[in-house]
């Protein structure tokens, strides 16, 4: 197992809360629900286990948040044979079987989508899911599925967003604002302006 | 005098890309120089390798890459101060030559003659032809190097010419065969271990998508008016702006969760920048530029 403190990007003096803080930023990014659609999941998945073992071993304890990735509702003969075929990412024979169904569920629109996510088409992938969606609302799996993917190209703009350095301007010009508050009640903030 | 029109010609043909760049503004000092040895390193990579003429394609795209690979095979950062006759006033930093740089280079030169066979055989555009044979000491240098790279991108080109020969209109299907193209060339035989090159094959796959598409869409007047292939114009349905704003971010969205996978040793927050800012900016402004004109 690897150094949790390398894990974390912390050093080994770091106090709690900087190790919660680092644990946390982590665990956001390597989220399960980030990388539904990516063919890459099992990756992110086995990071996100090493992230939150470094945390237990160094707050000794089970803290870290435990995710039930919620296990596929399998369906039946035909469907589960596909299911197959996504999983080892062969996605071609998987959408010439879907195909050749004639009987159009939600289940088979929901796979129509993953096998486009999955491709990196995902305009036409959104489109499938929301069907598949629409046909059986009840059906977390492809509800699940859904928000993942509309909350993705979000979390990719915040990411952006706090590359800006605004915080540092922000802080600039809060103690200066706060300067100025104290000058008009008497007090000095900063005592050189 | 015939130097400086091949220059022309050459940078013309050279705008195909360009869509990978850094966000300057957000940048700092450090990491901008750094980002400059890499460019001046490319550079003096193709001048060495490649002769005088291939140095005129050098791109930010092929910057990007020679970065990304510099990270993931922890290339030790090595400069020297150096002239060069693009800047003969000051010694500029110039990164030494590695395997990151010169296999760059060589994906450059494969895009570059690709781009050319593609122009002139459409085309039968002078311009192209003339670039061309200033590139053929290039050629036969790849074809001898890296042969099998070469004949790998050229099927999916070819593939490519079929769809559009056969009016494809599925942007998805077309971006899929450019896509595939740049996921070849992400992956050099250096980089050995299993996850990293499945990263990078992603990556490589969803960029590929991602300036296919952006670049389909920028060139809709340019092809109208030339009457060439656009997947948009021949389907008659022209992607309302949110749209393929969205569908792109969604692109980008994946590309930036997979690079976070990779285990970057240096240039993070360079690579940070041209994955979160650079790219996403090229985006806002290729869509909104359209928003003026309309």
């Amino acid at each position: 197992m690897r150094d949790p403190y390398e894990v974390l990007g912390v050093s080994k003096n770091a106090t709690p809360d900087e190790i919660k803080s680092a644990y946390r930023k982590l665990a956001k990014q390597y989220h399960p629900d980030r990388y539904i659609g990516n063919p890459l999941a099992d990756l992110a998945a086995e990071k996100f286990k090493e992230i939150n073992e470094a945390y237990d071993t160094l707050t000794g304890g089970s803290n870290s948040s435990s995710y039930n990735t919620g296990g596929t509702s399998g369906g039946a003969g035909e469907f589960a044979r596909i299911r197959n075929l996504i999983d080892m990412a062969q996605f071609e024979q998987a959408e010439q079987m879907l195909d050749s169904i004639a009987n159009r569920n939600a289940e088979w629109f929901y796979l129509k989508g993953v096998i486009c996510v999955r491709r990196g088409w995902h305009a036409q992938g959104i489109n499938f899911i929301r069907q598949a969606v629409n046909l059986q609302p009840n059906n977390m799996e492809y509800r699940r599925m859904l928000t993942a993917l509309e909350n993705q190209t979000r979390q990719y703009r915040d990411v952006g967003g706090t590359m800006n350095n605004a915080d540092m301007c922000n802080c600039c010009s809060n103690l200066i604002c706060a300067d100025c508050c104290c000058e008009c009640m008497g007090g000095d903030l900063i005592p050189c302006c | 005098m015939i130097f400086a029109r091949i220059y022309d010609i050459l940078f013309l043909v050279k705008k195909m890309f360009g869509y990978v760049k850094v966000n300057k503004d957000e940048l700092r000092v450090r990491e901008y120089n750094v980002y400059k040895s890499y460019y001046c390193g490319l550079c003096k990579t193709l001048k060495s390798e490649y002769g005088y003429f291939s140095r005129f394609g050098l791109n930010y795209d092929s910057v990007f890459l020679a970065l990304l690979l510099s990270s993931v095979a922890e290339d030790e950062y090595d400069c020297e101060l150096e002239r060069c006759m693009a800047h003969p006033a000051e010694k500029r930093p110039i990164m030494k030559q590695n395997k990151s740089l010169t296999y760059s280079a060589a994906v450059m030169i494969i895009l570059d003659l690709l781009k050319l066979e593609d122009d002139i055989h459409d085309e039968h555009s002078v311009k192209a032809g003339l670039a061309y044979f200033a590139l053929s000491c290039a050629k036969r240098k790849i074809k001898k190097h890296y042969g099998n790279l070469y004949y790998a991108c050229r099927e999916q080109i070819n593939k490519l010419s079929v769809f559009e020969k056969d009016k494809v209109t599925d942007i998805d299907k077309l971006s899929d065969v450019f896509a595939h193209l740049l996921e070849i060339l992400f992956v050099p035989d250096f980089i050995e271990d299993e996850t990293q090159r499945r990263i990078l094959a992603h990556i490589g796959y969803m960029l590929g998508r991602f300036i296919y598409i952006l670049d389909a869409y920028e060139d809709m007047e340019k092809d109208k008016k030339k009457k060439s292939f656009n997947p948009f114009l021949l389907a008659g349905d022209i992607p309302q702006k949110e749209d393929l704003h969205q569908l792109l971010t969604f692109n980008l969205s994946s590309l930036a969760n997979s690079y976070e996978l990779l285990d970057l040793k240096i240039n993070k927050p360079i690579l940070d920048n041209i994955i979160y800012l650079g790219l996403s900016g090229v985006l806002d402004k290729t869509i909104e530029g359209e928003i003026k004109n309309a």
